[in-house]
């Protein structure tokens, strides 16, 4: 009986390891195949969203599945940065699902993967796809080596939200939309509070510093961090020096709060810490109902940059084909369903969640920013900006170079010198390039 | 032996072997294979996907003289281990002492202590991150009761491994654990006899309590070494290894060679290393023991 009982105990332990190991096959999603009969074509879709959105896909995957009575949507969604770890392990394993989101910052490394499918002609052959309609940032953002590799879905660019509020209490007039960056320090420079101890308590501007909003705001005064073949790095150039000196001074006089002691969740301008915040328009929709009427505020445009231009870059994100998809057809079809022009505005414009990646969903965004009893004034910037936004393509390193620029922009403000940050930046870059093409 | 008493040792052997069996497999398929299949990865150039390349020891030799990421998350992961091993060890011991006092309440305030250790580290890491902030974090404010100018913990190269030390030391309740068990297990008479020979408090720590737990303290100390090299978690959330690189630990720089850069060959060279590093140093420390660990089965030092 003993021994029974041990045989019995090995064998449903030995049965239990072999289950795991061959449930460990890697597949994405659930083979559905078999319950839904024969001709059902299965695809597996995969969302990088917040759990609210995704309700909302819900409803425009169910509306595809009802014109699409032969497909099936599988839907995955990882709402953090493991949904980057699962791209790539699964890309690596030619296993990706059949459509995915697929950000504007990684088309040139998924394209440089070939992961992507090119969409061109299935673009061409559609008559309601109107490409054209999508931002042209975003057009050029999701081409690689003249391929369509994804259809955009939204954006965000770069905006001023200014605290009106405490501009009046300072007495200091609002900043004219056509200002410039020496405007820009000199209405922060208006605003630090310190105490006694040391802390200070107020700030005259926040800028979020990524390495996508940086290209443009290098660009826009004659600096870079890499070419645009991606074989050379600019960010040792004087140009480039010179800018991040600008923002250097800025926190060391006070006059800006330095982007790394930004925690994540204090978010210094809806915390009521700086005048002014340079960041993304994404939190247009989060600001709304967090400020409310807790103090009055509005978007002006970015200050122009010594070249005259305002350097606005974009990065946004679309539905792209799996190039390993068996159902190619119908993906592109999900992906096109995904970001037509009514999709768009039932998901992004009617909850100002990001921008809608075509021109044609924009008055629904702007409506619905008009509705909303604390909608800030100057809202009407951002299609503005958006229009006239750099096609700025981002490099196949683009995840490293992100990494790099993190760990070299918050090394500079610690260490108060832009040269040696931007020449150690430098370095790091070349070594990214060499890694990159050996 | 007779041939009788032999079979029945045999006998005995095989049921055990059967018994360790299914851990024993677990261990080939997801601890042994993995580890011979890292270690041969390490001498290819492999992005995870066709054939890995043979390039012999190219990666190593990369490694060591043309990766300046490789130096620089392996300082930071030995001055982190340098800081905090010590200090946890300490601090564990200290609570562990005060945790065996026979007070009112002592069962709440041990689970208190120990709670932090189950927390999730993500979750640990983003309530730091508050705690840590430069103009409204908690520590700041309470430095700034004793007239102390606010910290940039994170901000600055030189507080952000303090700063991820104090957050290290909070968790410090399951090595205190390990210790209060240790302690307890120390036979009461031999503090009577210490006792009855007149030893005060001091004289019964230095001569009874830690000679009878130091196999316990060469249990944690070699668990937190294994344990402070693969820190991973607090850098790639609350730091991602900055700023200039101060916080990049060496378990972090593998994940972004590996899951970023699909350089699965180059991450699985580095993961190599630090396998290596781990063993080299876990040897010594076993070695060194030798000279103050009592093992009483033994009778000897």
């Amino acid at each position: 009986m003993d021994s029974l009982s041990r045989r019995a105990f090995l064998g449903a332990g030995l049965a239990a390891t072999a289950g795991i190991v061959s449930g460990c096959d890697g597949r994405f999603g659930v083979d559905l195949t078999d319950s839904h009969g024969p001709g059902t074509v299965e695809l597996s879709l995969l969302l990088n969203h917040t759990s609210i959105e995704v309700t909302r896909f819900k409803k425009i995957i169910a509306e595809f599945e009802r014109t699409h009575p032969h497909i099936r949507v599988n839907t995955l969604n990882i709402a953090n940065g493991t949904f980057y770890t699962k791209i790539n392990t699964e890309g690596v394993a030619h296993n990706l699902p059949d459509v995915w989101y697929a950000r504007g910052l990684d088309t040139t490394y998924d394209g440089h993967n070939s992961w992507l499918e090119p969409l061109d002609s299935y673009i061409k052959s559609d008559p309601n796809s109107r490409f054209d309609d999508f931002w042209p940032a975003l057009q050029a953002q999701v081409t690689y080596q003249g391929h369509v590799l994804s259809l955009p879905w939204n954006l965000s660019d770069l905006v001023v939200y200014v605290n009106k509020t405490k501009f009046k209490q300072a007495h200091v007039p609002l900043p004219d939309p056509d200002w410039d960056w020496d405007e820009f320090a000199r209405v922060a420079g208006k605003f630090p509070r310190v105490k006694k101890n040391g802390r200070q308590t107020q700030y005259g501007a926040n800028v979020a510093m990524y390495d996508w909003t940086l290209r443009g705001i290098l660009r826009a005064n004659g600096g870079e961090l890499v070419s645009d073949d991606f074989l050379q790095t600019r960010a040792d150039s004087a140009e480039t020096i010179d800018t991040m000196g600008f923002f250097v001074d800025l926190v060391q006089s006070g006059a800006m709060i330095s982007p790394s002691a930004v925690t994540a969740g204090l978010d210094p301008f809806v915390t009521n810490q700086v005048a002014m915040s340079v960041d993304g328009s994404w939190w247009v929709a989060e600001y709304i109902p967090e400020i409310k009427d807790r103090f009055e505020w509005e978007i002006v445009p970015l200050p122009r940059g010594k070249n005259g231009q305002r350097g606005v870059s974009v990065a946004g994100g679309g539905f792209g084909v799996s190039a390993f998809s068996a159902h190619k057809p119908e993906a592109y079809a999900l992906a096109a369903h995904l970001t037509n022009t009514a999709s768009l505005t039932s998901v992004v414009s009617n909850y100002l969640d990001s921008l809608p990646a075509r021109r044609s969903a924009m008055p629904a965004f702007l409506k619905t920013a008009g509705r909303l009893p604390h909608a800030p004034r100057g809202i009407e910037y951002l299609q503005q900006e958006t229009a006239k936004a750099l096609k700025v393509i981002y490099p196949p390193y683009e995840v490293q170079l992100g990494t790099a620029v993190a760990n070299r922009v918050s090394g500079m403000f610690d260490s108060g010198s832009a040269k040696s940050s931007m020449r150690a930046l430098a370095n790091d870059i070349k070594l990214l390039i060499v890694a990159h093409n050996s | 032996m007779t041939s009788q008493q032999l079979s029945l040792a045999r006998q005995e052997a095989r049921a055990g072997y059967r018994w360790v069996s299914p851990w024993l497999i677990g261990f080939i398929l997801f601890t042994a294979l993995p580890l011979l299949a890292s270690f041969a990865l390490g001498l290819t150039r492999w992005n995870g996907v066709g054939t890995p390349h043979f390039v012999g020891l190219d990666n190593f030799i990369h490694l060591f003289t043309a990766d300046p990421l490789f130096w620089q998350s392996l300082k930071v992961t030995v001055i982190f281990a340098a800081i905090y091993l010590p200090i946890s060890l300490v601090i564990g011991f200290g609570l562990a002492l005060l945790m065996n006092q026979r007070l009112p309440g002592m069962a709440l305030l041990r689970t208190i202590y120990f709670l932090p250790s189950i927390l999730t580290g993500v979750a640990v890491a983003v309530v730091w991150g508050f705690i840590f902030d430069k103009n409204y974090g908690v520590l700041n404010w309470a430095l700034g009761l004793l007239h102390i100018s606010p910290v940039p913990w994170l901000q600055s190269s030189f507080w952000v491994i303090p700063a991820l030390v104090i957050m290290q030391l909070w968790g410090v309740g399951g090595s205190m654990l390990i210790y209060l068990a240790g302690i307890q297990a120390v036979p009461t008479d031999l503090y009577e006899a210490a006792t009855l020979d007149g030893a005060g408090w001091w004289s019964k720590l230095r001569n009874v309590t830690i000679p009878m737990t130091s196999p316990t303290i060469l249990f944690n100390l070699v668990l937190g070494l294994i344990g402070t090299f693969q820190i991973f978690t607090q850098a790639y959330i609350m730091t991602g290894g900055g700023p200039n690189y101060g916080s990049y630990f060496y378990a972090l720089n593998i994940y972004d060679t590996a899951f970023q850069s699909l350089r699965i060959g180059y991450a699985s060279a580095e993961a190599t290393v630090l396998f290596l590093i781990i063993v080299i140093c876990s040897a010594v420390v076993f070695r060194w023991s030798r000279s103050w660990v009592y093992y009483a089965g033994r009778g000897d030092r």
